[in-house]
């Protein structure tokens, strides 16, 4: 018998890129806002126009694990038994896409000897709740306490434990039962009050934990028989995401310290996680831009938390284009990724 | 007759304890369980006490059959095993491996100048002497660092898992003789 040394991880994301999925290249700066901010998306479109395969390949853009989030990773997979034998560190963020029929217990974790659910075996990755509308209400209702402390305590008769469940929550849906309401050529055959009644499965508290909201439009036959242009790969989209990161870190760095131990950034690390009092230090908004800002809030009555949003999703825009201030365009951009806020609901 | 009558009352009953840790899991982290191994010779008697679920409970008929099977005589002695802290409810079956190396120890099949107190053993026991993997081996290994231990001993396919944690020194074990033979060899 032998000492064992550390060996190498294994990957498994293998071969997905984002230069797989043709056009929508509104979707995939949304995506890689998404990415550099750590925000919460809503995929909106018909069927067939790439939602799933979007979502699938955002993994491949956030910045690689550090070592204590891939060790804390690594012990909540090993716990579960998700392990595959052999592996060492888990070292890719992980992507999980449980299927609609899950029930509670098994989304935060649960059982007579308490296990993690599978939003902490996606820990420092991305939960991908495909068909949003199909889960139970109790599902995605049980998501909202998690997503803001990004960890969950289960209490059972046998002891209480406390799961980390720090995930970037992505969501793909229909914008109705049949798939095509607000489709270009294709009819919707929902009735008014089947929309609405589609639509109101997603509660206002969960919608608004979701910065960004995009609709994903179905191709047009020029955009899909188009060749050559290769569109962008996961690599370069990557390597803006981690820049804009480290952008925003150093902001945050400053706040994250202080004698007193009571820093108003601790443990704050992406924009995402900014609290109204960060917002205010960080957020602030020039003449151009707080104009566009206040047509934005009375044409589309956002409400004091959507504000909260919008500006969160704009310093994470100002931080891609590496600008200290929040500018103009970057606020348009920011409101453009809430426009279905108006528009659906 | 009554010469071997006098010898049987002359027989010193004797105890041997022996302590070998071992780890079980709480949320994500991992924390030392000590398996207290008390024999004496009494009435043949084997019981494991220390809130054992089922399936602690059934490693008995594990570490049995896997001694036996390995070639292993078990020993004709009254065993206590006692998972300390005996308030913790020990679930699973982590703790076969740390249990035989008790039951291995009180029989004198590891001698008795093998130290315990810097190893940790973690793994189940299949009826064969085989040892099989189980969950939560990281966080096992890091509570075992934690707790000053040196030598962590686990099945071969939880060793990639455990050698991530740094400071402690990873043995894969395939089966209960090689366990003896590698403990007997370095004492």
């Amino acid at each position: 018998m032998s000492r064992v040394t550390q060996k190498d991880d294994v990957s498994h994301h293998g071969s997905l890129d984002f230069s797989d999925v043709k056009g929508q290249e509104r979707v995939k700066r949304a995506l890689e806002i998404a990415a550099a901010g750590g925000h919460n998306v809503l995929l909106i479109g018909p069927p067939g126009t790439g939602k799933s395969m979007l979502a699938k390949r955002l993994p491949t853009i956030l910045p690689p694990l550090t070592f204590e989030e891939a060790l804390e990773t690594t012990k909540i997979h090993s716990v579960s038994g998700t392990l595959p034998d052999g592996t060492g560190l888990v070292t890719e963020r992980p992507f999980r896409s449980p299927h609609h029929t899950m029930s509670a217990p098994s989304l935060v974790g649960g059982g007579k000897n308490p296990m993690p659910g599978e939003i902490s075996l996606a820990h420092n990755g991305v939960l991908f709740l495909d068909e949003l509308p199909e889960f139970s209400k109790d599902v995605t209702e049980s998501l909202r306490q998690p997503l803001e402390d990004g960890k969950v305590t289960i209490t059972r008769a046998n002891g209480r434990v406390t799961y980390p469940s720090s995930f970037q929550l992505v969501c793909a849906m229909n914008p109705c039962r049949c798939g095509y309401y607000g489709h270009p050529t294709h009819p919707c055959s929902c009735s008014a009050a089947e929309i609405r009644k589609y639509l109101s499965k997603i509660s206002g508290p969960l919608l608004d934990r979701i910065d960004i909201q995009v609709e994903v439009p179905s191709l047009s036959y020029d955009e899909i028989s188009a060749r050559g242009g290769e569109s962008e790969s996961s690599r370069d989209i990557r390597e803006r995401v981690v820049k804009a990161r480290s952008f925003a870190e150093k902001r945050l760095e400053s706040f994250a310290h202080t004698p007193d131990g009571d820093a108003p950034a601790h443990g704050v690390r992406k924009n995402a996680d900014l609290t109204p009092r960060l917002i205010r230090e960080f957020c602030g908004l020039d003449d151009t831009a707080s104009r566009i800002m206040k047509a934005a809030f009375s044409s589309m009555g956002l409400s004091a938390r959507g504000y909260d949003r919008i500006l969160r999703v704009a310093r994470t825009v100002a931080d891609l284009d590496g600008s200290e201030s929040i500018k103009a365009n970057h606020v348009a951009e920011a409101v453009q990724l809430r426009s279905l806020d108006r528009k659906y609901w | 007759m009554l010469a071997r009558h006098e010898k049987i009352t002359k027989t010193e009953v004797f105890f041997m304890l022996s302590e070998i840790f071992c780890a079980g899991i709480s949320g994500i982290d991992g924390y030392i369980v000590t398996a207290e191994c008390n024999s004496t010779n009494m009435l043949p008697a084997f019981e494991i006490v220390g809130l054992p679920d089922a399936a602690v409970k059934e490693s008995r008929e594990r570490i049995k059959a896997a001694i036996e099977n390995s070639g292993y005589k078990f020993p004709e002695l009254s065993i206590v095993l006692n998972l300390a802290p005996a308030d913790k409810k020990k679930e699973g079956s982590a703790y076969d491996l740390a249990m035989m190396t008790g039951v291995l120890a009180a029989g004198g099949v590891i001698g008795r100048g093998v130290g315990f107190e810097d190893k940790c053993f973690v793994g189940e026991i299949s009826l064969s002497g085989v040892v099989r993997p189980v969950r939560g081996v990281l966080s096992m290994c890091a509570a075992a660092r934690d707790a000053g231990i040196k030598e962590f001993y686990v099945a071969a396919e939880n060793a990639a898992e455990a050698s991530v944690v740094e400071g402690v020194d990873v043995y894969p074990v395939k089966n209960a003789s090689e366990l003896v033979s590698h403990l007997n060899g370095k004492s």
